[in-house]
């Protein structure tokens, strides 16, 4: 069953944010969630973890979430791998597809994200 | 008596003495005719002997010349008599008569001699008081120029006494030289002349000097005394007028200065009489009004006016200084300022009016004035917009920090709400206000950041009556649960505009929102939309954004008026500023108008507010039409 479980990587500097949202995903039974709350280490977590889907918070202390997003682009192994900004710096307006990357304005419900992961998988 | 006599007599004599030898001639030729006859008749008498030869002749001859002298000779000495006594008689007459003559003529004599002492008295008398206490010097001057007479004033006037002046010569007292010191010559003298040619003169320019070298100068009338025909002397009376001299010359000298200054001003200066007709024209008013001096003088000065100001009472004027509208000789009007004085002189009252030409001062006031206003507009929007700049700064850095952690409780909520019990109803009610609460929260900051993202527009030419449509339909739920019923006047094929449609649909919903809410209980929402050309600078009264059009450009607008409350004075300007609400929490955020605002700006448009008179409140948007190919 578990290997049925798509990996979820969550990069994003608050981790009350990722634990409510790992929790949220995880109730759902169909993901395997891992958190990064240092941006700067975002490339080396995706490596390891090797996710489905990373959401990836825009701006973080350490290293903002373009930075990280282009790492994760130019590595081999993750240039595939769907990445979600997930940020309050855009508004609900705004939110979708901007300059050709997908984006999430918080706040969002659950609900809201599950959503919009399983659009992406589904690509 | 006696000549008469003798002269008489010899010429008596010699008369007699000449009829004697008349007569005797004529005897003599008798004889001849007598001896001729005597011969004829008597042939023997010789021939050519002489006739006394013949004694009865010479007897006869003897005779008649005897009785011819003695009669002649009696007849003289008769006439001679009696021419004697007539002429004696008659000159007794004569002296007799003549002497009566002198008699009456000696009497004559000394009643003449008494009249005229009397009347030289009678002058004494009146005349010594007159001519001692005239003001006047008075010299009367003999035939050679001496003084014969001076009068107490003539005394003072030159510096001496009376006795000191009798006897002297006149032109070396009074006047032996000129004023500026060169020697006058008796010859040039007008008293003297007076005297010579017995004409009269009257003298003002000349200076009389006194005792102690000093003069003064003087006017004098020399008038020469006639008796009988012939000149005896002159008068001359003379007085000292320095100060009507410097009476003269202050008077020239404040002529000259009030013509300078008349001619040199800039401003019209004209005096009129009391009747209105211009007496005194300077350049200036030529200059300003365009009449020549000419043309000006005799005219009534309110021509100067234009006509309604030509009934204006001048009295309270007076002394003041007013504003009115002149009128040029070419017919233009322009505005004026005008001070006005009077004097009266002996021909009655005047009134001087200065008047200066105030088109550039004006002109220059309105545009000081436009400028001014568009000053405070640019200030007042500075200040707007550097409120909103901080504002916005603010929203972006509040917007993020507040966004977060409202995901965090939005995530909270959402996964205890899915551990709940789903028969735990309190418990899930509470979770739903929960998320109710953030879902506000999340919109106040929404708002914030609409208001201060530096939005791009996606502009596509728009049809504003559609886009006020599709507008209404957005706030139709609202509408329909309140009791305000909307009005529709859309204009159809109005001139395209160039807009985000999406943005200025939320600025019709603002808009109209806050129509509903000033009218809780109900009235009428009216929606207008129409184009136009601006003919005149600015539109209505009210709470405005900065201007953008220009004079002859088409623009397109919408009205949305309202029957609600109106708004007051003091919050009609502060219901742009963002957070500016009258609302109860939770009902307005005051950010509306704030976003509004700038959305239209972003648009170049304008977005006036303000109270109709029929009360509640007109919202004007205008936008410029797009234009055509
Ligand atoms: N049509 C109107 N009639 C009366 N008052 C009005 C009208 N429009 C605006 N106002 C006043 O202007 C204030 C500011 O309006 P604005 O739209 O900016 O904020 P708001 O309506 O209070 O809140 P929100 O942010 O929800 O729009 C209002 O609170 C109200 O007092
Ligand atoms: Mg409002």
């Amino acid at each position: 069953m578990t290997m049925d479980k798509k990996r979820i990587l969550l990069i994003d500097d608050e981790p009350s944010f990722t634990r409510m949202l790992r929790l949220n995903l995880e109730r759902t039974g169909t993901y395997e969630v891992r958190e990064e709350n240092r941006g700067a280490q975002g490339l080396a977590a995706a490596r390891e973890f090797k996710p489905d889907l990373i959401l990836l918070d825009v701006i973080m202390p350490d290293a903002d979430g373009g930075t990280v997003a282009a790492q994760i682009k130019a590595d081999q192994s993750l240039k595939n791998t769907p990445v979600v900004f997930l940020t309050a710096v855009v508004t609900k307006k705004e939110e979708g597809v901007i300059g050709g990357r997908p984006f999430i304005a918080k706040p969002v419900s659950a609900n809201e994200v599950i959503g919009c992961i399983e659009k992406h998988l589904a690509r | 008596m006696l000549e008469f006599s003798a002269v008489t007599l010899v010429i008596m004599v010699i008369v007699a003495a000449a009829i004697s030898a008349l007569v005797t001639a004529k005897l003599y030729q008798h004889v001849w005719v007598l001896k001729a006859y005597d011969t004829a008749i008597r042939p023997d008498a010789p021939k050519g002997t002489d006739p006394f030869s013949v004694p009865h002749i010479r007897e006869n001859f003897r005779n008649l010349l005897w009785i011819t002298y003695s009669s002649v000779g009696g007849g003289f000495v008769v006439l001679y008599i009696s021419l004697i006594s007539i002429v004696a008689r008659s000159s007794k007459t004569i002296n007799r008569q003549r002497a009566a003559l002198e008699r009456a003529n000696a009497d004559l004599r000394g009643a003449n001699e008494q009249l005229r002492e009397a009347q030289e008295q009678l002058v004494q008398e009146r005349m010594a008081p007159i001519l001692n206490s005239a003001g006047e010097g008075i010299c009367g001057l003999d035939l050679q120029g001496d003084i014969a007479f001076a009068n107490p004033a003539a005394a003072t006037l030159t510096g001496s006494r009376v006795e000191d002046l009798i006897g002297k010569p006149h032109h070396e007292i009074l006047h032996p030289t000129k004023a500026d010191g060169t020697p006058y010559g008796r010859d040039e003298c007008p008293i003297s002349a007076a005297l010579r040619e017995g004409a009269s003169r009257q003298v003002d320019d000349e200076v009389f000097w006194k005792k102690d070298g000093t003069s003064f100068p003087v006017e004098y009338i020399s008038t020469p005394i006639r008796q009988g025909g012939t000149i005896v002397g002159a008068v001359v009376t003379f007085e000292d007028i320095t100060e009507r001299k410097q009476g003269e010359k202050a008077l020239r000298d404040s002529a000259m200065r009030f013509r300078s200054v008349t001619q040199s001003a800039n401003d019209a200066i004209i005096s009129a009489d009391e009747s209105d007709r211009i007496i005194l024209w300077n350049r200036g008013a030529q200059t300003i009004f365009g009449y020549a001096e000419e043309d000006a003088l005799g005219t009534p000065l309110t021509r100067l006016l234009a006509e309604r100001f030509r009934s204006l009472d001048k009295i309270p004027m007076i002394g003041k200084t007013v504003e009115l509208q002149g009128l040029r000789k070419d017919g233009s009007e322009f505005p004026l300022e005008l001070s006005l004085a009077t004097w009266t002189a002996e021909e009655g009252l005047f009134y001087t009016a200065i008047i200066r030409d105030i088109t550039e001062r004006k002109q220059a006031e309105a545009k000081l004035k436009e400028a001014n206003t568009e000053l405070h507009a640019l200030q007042l929007q500075l200040i707007q917009a550097e409120k909103m700049e901080s504002v916005g700064r603010l929203a972006a850095g509040v917007a993020h920090e507040v966004k977060n952690p409202l995901s965090i409780v939005l995530m909270g909520i959402n996964y205890l709400a899915d551990q709940l019990p789903t028969a735990d109803g309190d418990a899930r009610n509470v979770l739903q206000d929960m998320e109710h609460a953030v879902a506000r929260a999340d919109s106040v900051i929404r708002g914030l950041l609409d208001f201060s993202a530096a939005s791009v527009l996606t502009l596509n030419a728009e049809d504003l009556s559609f886009v006020v449509k599709q507008s209404l339909l957005l706030v139709k739920h609202e509408i329909d649960r309140s009791h305000v019923k909307v009005v529709k006047e859309l204009a159809e094929d109005l001139p395209a505009v160039k807009l985000d449609r999406a943005k200025i649909e939320q600025v019709f919903v603002n808009i109209f929102m806050n129509a509903l809410h000033a009218m809780p209980g109900g009235g009428m929402l009216t929606v207008r939309t129409y184009a136009k050309r601006l003919t005149e600078a600015g539109h209505q009264v009210g709470s405005r954004k900065a201007d953008h059009f220009r004079l002859g450009d088409t623009v397109v607008a919408a009205e949305v008026e309202d029957t609600g409350t109106g708004i007051s004075a003091d919050q009609l300007t502060k219901i742009f500023d963002p957070f500016f609400t009258t609302k109860p929490t939770g009902k307005g955020t005051g950010m509306g108008l704030a976003v509004t605002s700038k959305i239209v700006a972003l648009h170049g448009g304008t977005i006036d507010i303000g109270n109709r008179k029929e009360g509640g409140v007109r919202a004007t948007i205008m936008f410029k039409a797009q234009e055509k190919g």
